[in-house]
């Protein structure tokens, strides 16, 4: 299996965790109430789905993409 | 303080509590968050002792790492919507009425109002071990006219609410002794 097909489920979740990250952000802003601070619970949210990106980024950036993108491309129908 | 997203406090009126759930939930929700994100390090120990290699191979790396982040990135999620529910799920009390806020969801919210001289009768009910411990239980309020009734799940200290909001409706009583709309809902 070329490994770049592994990058096409994550490219779907991306997009579907973005929009429900801001719908989730949008909620916490609009109707802040003062109780805790809802600027700290979505600083403190950003930050964490920074960390979770920045860890997924040290493991996946050493990976050779080009390479195996082009062993892919070699190994799949677009290759033939 | 900033609640003009929800309603519009008129001229005479001022915020007297702002109720929520006991704050054991959010808790709990936390406890649970940090038992979903050790799974992986548990799975990954177990990989360790069983094929070694797999937490080292070209191929198993990246895939390994792909497929924690989007479970990792998952779970932080639905642990900040678990939050977000928490927050704005919510009960206002002001000096003239009560304001239901209720979050269903990521895309949906109720919110209901009712006056607080047609409040007719207050109850709390702490129900179970952990509920009296920690003070907490359901407030329902009901009221004389014909709007449904409140009801309020698992609020903290529900006794001294009930007094307070009895307290409250008496207090906004007084301005509607009288007036045709008291004796229309028989108070």
């Amino acid at each position: 299996m070329p490994l770049w097909i592994l990058l096409i489920p994550y490219l779907i979740f991306l997009p579907i965790f973005l929009i429900f990250s801001l719908v989730d952000l949008l909620n916490a802003w609009r109707f802040r109430t003062g109780f805790f601070s809802a600027s700290f619970l979505m600083l403190a949210y950003l930050a964490g789905t920074a960390g979770i990106m920045l860890i997924t980024y040290h493991f996946l950036s050493p990976v050779d993409w080009l390479q195996t993108i082009g062993a892919g491309i070699k190994f799949s129908p677009l290759g033939l | 303080m900033n609640i003009k997203h929800l309603f519009k406090l008129k001229s005479y009126e001022h915020v007297e509590m702002l109720i929520r759930k006991h704050p054991i939930f959010l808790i709990g929700n936390l406890v649970l968050f940090i038992v979903l994100a050790a799974i992986p390090f548990g799975v990954a120990m177990l990989l360790q002792q069983v094929s070694p290699t797999l937490l080292t191979g070209s191929i198993s790396v990246p895939i390994i790492a792909v497929l924690g982040s989007i479970y990792y990135l998952a779970i932080w999620l639905f642990f900040f919507s678990m939050v977000i529910d928490y927050y704005l799920d919510i009960w206002v009390v002001t000096n003239d009425r009560l304001i239901a806020v209720e979050q269903q969801g990521l895309f949906s919210r109720t919110i209901s109002e009712m006056d607080l001289w047609l409040v007719q009768d207050v109850s709390s009910e702490i129900k179970g071990i952990s509920a009296t411990i920690f003070s907490f239980g359901k407030l329902s309020v009901q009221s004389a006219g014909e709007k449904a009734n409140f009801h309020f799940e698992n609020c903290h200290g529900p006794n001294s609410i009930r007094q307070r909001i009895l307290a409250l409706a008496e207090e906004d009583r007084k301005y509607h002794v009288g007036s045709v709309d008291l004796k229309k809902v028989g108070l």
